[in-house]
């Protein structure tokens, strides 16, 4: 296990390396000048050579990349061009934001997914299975935008029961507060993910439903709901963990579509204000870390996925 | 997630029309195993159907659509439905229905073009990493692992934002992510397509490796491909509007979908009908092709595929 724990580690570095080299090239081959950014538009030529001279614009890519990299090492990413502001400050600023909504997220997205997932493999094929099955695709299908648009126009405008605007107010400070700025956005994610989530359950339930042990189970006359809830689900789960965890590496990251319709202030909307503003020192940062995080989670997921699953755990500790 | 990998090869045969059959008979025939197909898929014929009508107002909206998609009218703005707006008007009185037909153009042609571009590309690049296991192999597929590394709908934007924003960069941008997808894919299937008995036999017969490699193997990745060009279609067409909803994609006055969305989303207490109409059209869009796709992988067989990647967010 922790040979297996320490290779998948390993294995995270070039993907980071990677990443970095992508994000910073792909932010410093763009047409149009940092600098400008920084002067405004109606700099002279002397003001514009003496900002790249004072930022470091004027070196070549691979000097500005390791310098970079140095940097990022020593977990310094840098200030913005905007705001100077620390570009670390300004992503714990909004981390806060986005781990609550992401959770929230998850919390919808299983809540409603688990049950459907679970209803349509045990009527496989009657019109529950259809559905569910009608369900999942919608969800998968309907824009983030278009759920969210929806939401603020029953509940906002409509209703009038929440704000039309979100904004972050942590848990602990006031819960029914929080529940109605962050109900919004959390819904419009977590019926995507819900989606998701019903088609895995169902898909996963269905093989195991089908394996020899349930088939003894039933013939030994084990209640049939507690074979399907106790001994079915668990095996079934495993599966689901994975896509659970891949939604959850993402929404960490940010949400640019969904914290955009709500004005919601997690790392998506500094990403996306960012690369509006071209503050690319802002962009190139938190790029980085959402890469990272997503990683990370992933890395997680697999390694709680092999620690559960007695099979991967016993093949791998010899 | 494991990438969708077709194992059964022998169950999906790609129809090689026989061209010694007059062409004639071949639609015929062709049109005869559609109307088979559709009795025992409806939902997925009903959307053809909605696809076929969506396609040619787009290519021929100069002529269907009742008004010109940026006349403005300021006499009527943010009307609801009408018998002259049947999906209302927006802040300048420009009818909705002409702009949501003008918009199913660049959402097509986004499709189109992304999909493609990334299927020749993400396909050959499979193609190859699954022929040549070695070198050139490995090199593409961590080239596509990096593609992934960072999330689908972040890189779109980043690539769109850098390459300044209107048409062309958001569709660079969807064919850019799109390419893993089909490598992947394409890779999985030569793999296993490598070991069939008919490809080693063609082998021993002596065909050289481009023979082997289009004419043999290709062939049986064909489905697998097709069916992911569907999903890959859908989520171009979802990201394109996602773009444009940013204010990424194609610019004002042009009335994408996404951007109908993002200005009609200002207007909800005035009008509900402005952000609504685009949004609905934009889902039965995405929902018919992704029910194509589940129809068709259903009649050729293969593993489930994943399409979630790159949507919600």
């Amino acid at each position: 296990m922790l040979r297996y724990l320490g290779f998948r580690v390993l294995q995270l570095i070039p993907i980071v390396i990677f990443a970095s080299i992508g994000v910073f090239l792909m932010i410093h081959l763009v047409p149009g000048d940092p600098v400008l950014t920084v002067t405004g538009l109606e700099a002279s030529a002397e003001q514009m050579a003496r900002v790249r001279e004072e930022m470091g614009f004027n070196r070549s890519l691979p000097v500005q990349y390791f310098d970079w990299v140095g940097r990022v090492l020593t977990g310094d990413l840098g200030n913005s061009l905007v705001s100077q502001k620390p570009v670390t400050e300004l992503i714990a600023d909004r981390m806060p934001a986005t781990i609550q909504l992401t959770i929230a997220t998850m919390i919808i997205g299983l809540a409603l997914g688990i049950p459907f997932g679970l209803l349509a493999a045990s009527r496989k094929g009657s019109w529950v299975d259809k559905m569910v099955a009608g369900y999942s695709s919608f969800s998968l299908a309907v824009p983030t935008f278009v759920v969210g648009i929806v939401f603020i126009l029953i509940f906002g405008v409509t209703l009038e029961w929440l704000p039309t605007a979100s904004d972050y107010i942590p848990i602990w400070e006031d819960p029914a507060g929080a529940l109605k700025s962050t109900i919004g956005p959390a819904f419009t994610l977590g019926f995507f993910v819900s989606g998701v989530i019903a088609r895995f359950v169902r898909a996963s339930m269905i093989e195991v439903l089908g394996l020899d042990y349930i088939r003894t189970g039933r013939a030994k006359g084990v209640n049939e709901a507690k074979l399907v809830y106790k001994h079915a689900f668990r095996a079934a789960s495993l599966p689901t963990l994975t896509v659970v965890g891949i939604q959850f590496g993402t929404f960490l990251g940010g949400s640019l579509v969904t914290e955009s319709v709500f004005n919601y202030p997690g790392i998506g909307r500094l990403i996306l204000k960012a690369i509006l503003a071209r503050d690319f020192v802002v962009v190139q940062g938190s790029v980085l870390v959402v890469v990272v995080i997503f990683t990370l989670v992933n890395l997680a997921t697999d390694v709680l996925y092999s620690f559960l699953n007695p099979r991967i755990r016993a093949g791998n500790s010899g | 997630m494991t990438p969708p990998v077709d194992t059964d090869t022998d169950t999906a045969p790609v129809p090689t029309s026989p061209t010694t059959a007059p062409r004639k008979r071949r639609i015929r025939s062709a049109a005869r195993a559609f109307w088979r197909w559709s009795r025992d898929e409806k939902p997925a014929a009903v959307a053809v159907g909605f696809l076929v009508l969506l396609s040619l107002a787009a290519i021929a909206a100069p002529i269907v659509s009742p008004h010109d998609p940026l006349q403005q009218d300021l006499g009527s703005i943010l009307v609801g439905p009408t018998w002259s707006h049947p999906f209302g008007t927006d802040e300048l009185g420009r009818d909705m229905l002409s702009r949501v037909i003008y918009g199913g153009r660049i959402s097509l042609a986004t499709a189109g073009i992304a999909v493609g571009i990334a299927g020749v590309l993400g396909g050959l690049a499979g193609l190859i990493a699954g022929y040549v296991e070695r070198l050139p192999g490995a090199l593409i597929m961590r080239s596509m692992d990096l593609l992934l590394a960072i999330p689908g709908i972040l890189l779109a934007i980043t690539i769109a934002a850098v390459l300044g924003n209107g048409f062309w960069p958001a569709t660079i941008a969807v064919t850019v992510i799109s390419i893993p997808a089909f490598a992947r894919l394409a890779r999985a299937s030569v793999l296993a397509a490598k070991e069939e008995e008919f490809v080693q036999s063609t082998k021993s017969a002596g065909a050289t490796h481009l023979y082997l490699m289009f004419r043999t193997i290709f062939p049986n990745a064909l489905s697998p491909l097709i069916v992911q060009a569907s999903v890959a279609a859908a989520t171009a067409i979802l990201l394109e509007a996602a773009l444009s909803f940013l204010g990424l994609g194609t610019q004002p006055p042009s009335p994408s979908w996404g951007t109908s969305m993002s200005l009609g989303k200002s207007y909800l207490k005035q009008s509900v009908w402005y952000a609504l109409m685009p949004g609905l059209v934009l889902t039965a869009t995405v929902l018919s092709i992704d029910t194509i796709g589940r129809a068709l992988q259903r009649t050729w067989g293969g593993n489930a595929l994943d399409s979630a990647a790159g949507r919600g967010g």
